[in-house]
């Protein structure tokens, strides 16, 4: 059997903070311009 | 020599059907876990609708070069916040009653060990990111997030995505997301 994927992530508090605080800072911001640039261009479609 | 990256003239994305099987066997990865998943989970958590899986094919071989299978999840948060040295600069994630955000998952994601470095793994998160503004269109969810073992978390970087979280000890994984509407 494959590893269990964990759908629910239950974050503690210190946890939380961390999480919440990330969603304002701009780590890998062009990196995720560029991924989404590639995603917008993709022709590809999923048969 | 290494091997060129694909074009994508040259494969195809497919959602998994039960004519793939017989291509199961010629796929193998680094990973004994993600070969189990693709022979023995994926099409029954695609018939029970738990979970989708995604191959790229190459056209001309018609092998499975990379497969991605995508969950429903959700960050639950905790009802007590610690936000020490953290400054919360964007007001609406810090509603109180805020207890779950949802999240679209790569539970998995696997490269044929012969194509590795090759590109077909950043395609495959390429179409999911399409795939989840689209589906964003009618349920709405922010994030696409993964969990990452330690020495993909350049890879995953790379595309963009952040750690969410310091790990809790025990855990083998990092929690990485990538925010859909930044």
């Amino acid at each position: 059997m494959a590893r269990e994927i964990k759908t629910l992530i239950s974050l503690n508090a210190k946890q939380t903070g961390e999480f919440l605080a990330s969603l304002s800072n701009n780590k890998n911001a062009k990196n995720r311009a560029r991924m989404f640039a590639m995603a917008k261009k993709m022709r590809l479609n999923v048969l | 020599m290494p091997k060129a990256r694909f074009e994508e003239s040259e494969v195809e994305i497919e959602k998994l059907r039960p004519e793939h099987a017989p291509l199961f066997d010629r796929f193998i990865s680094d990973s004994v876990d993600e070969n189990s998943f693709l022979r023995d989970d994926a099409l029954a958590g695609q018939r029970f609708r738990l979970s989708d899986t995604y191959l790229l094919v190459e056209k001309k071989t018609r092998r499975i070069v990379s497969y991605i299978s995508l969950y429903i999840g959700s960050f639950k948060l905790s009802r007590k916040r610690t936000f020490h040295k953290v400054k919360i600069k964007d007001k609406p994630y810090s509603v109180k009653r805020l207890r779950h955000m949802p999240c679209l998952i790569i539970g998995r994601l696997a490269t044929n060990k012969e194509d590795e470095g090759r590109g077909a793994a950043t395609l495959l998160i390429a179409s999911a990111i399409k795939q989840a503004h689209r589906i964003n269109e009618l349920i709405s969810f922010p994030f696409l997030a993964v969990h990452a073992y330690r020495e993909k978390i350049p890879f995953y970087e790379k595309k963009g995505f952040k750690i969410a979280f310091t790990p809790s000890r025990q855990a083998k994984v990092y929690t990485m997301y990538v925010h859909l509407f930044e």
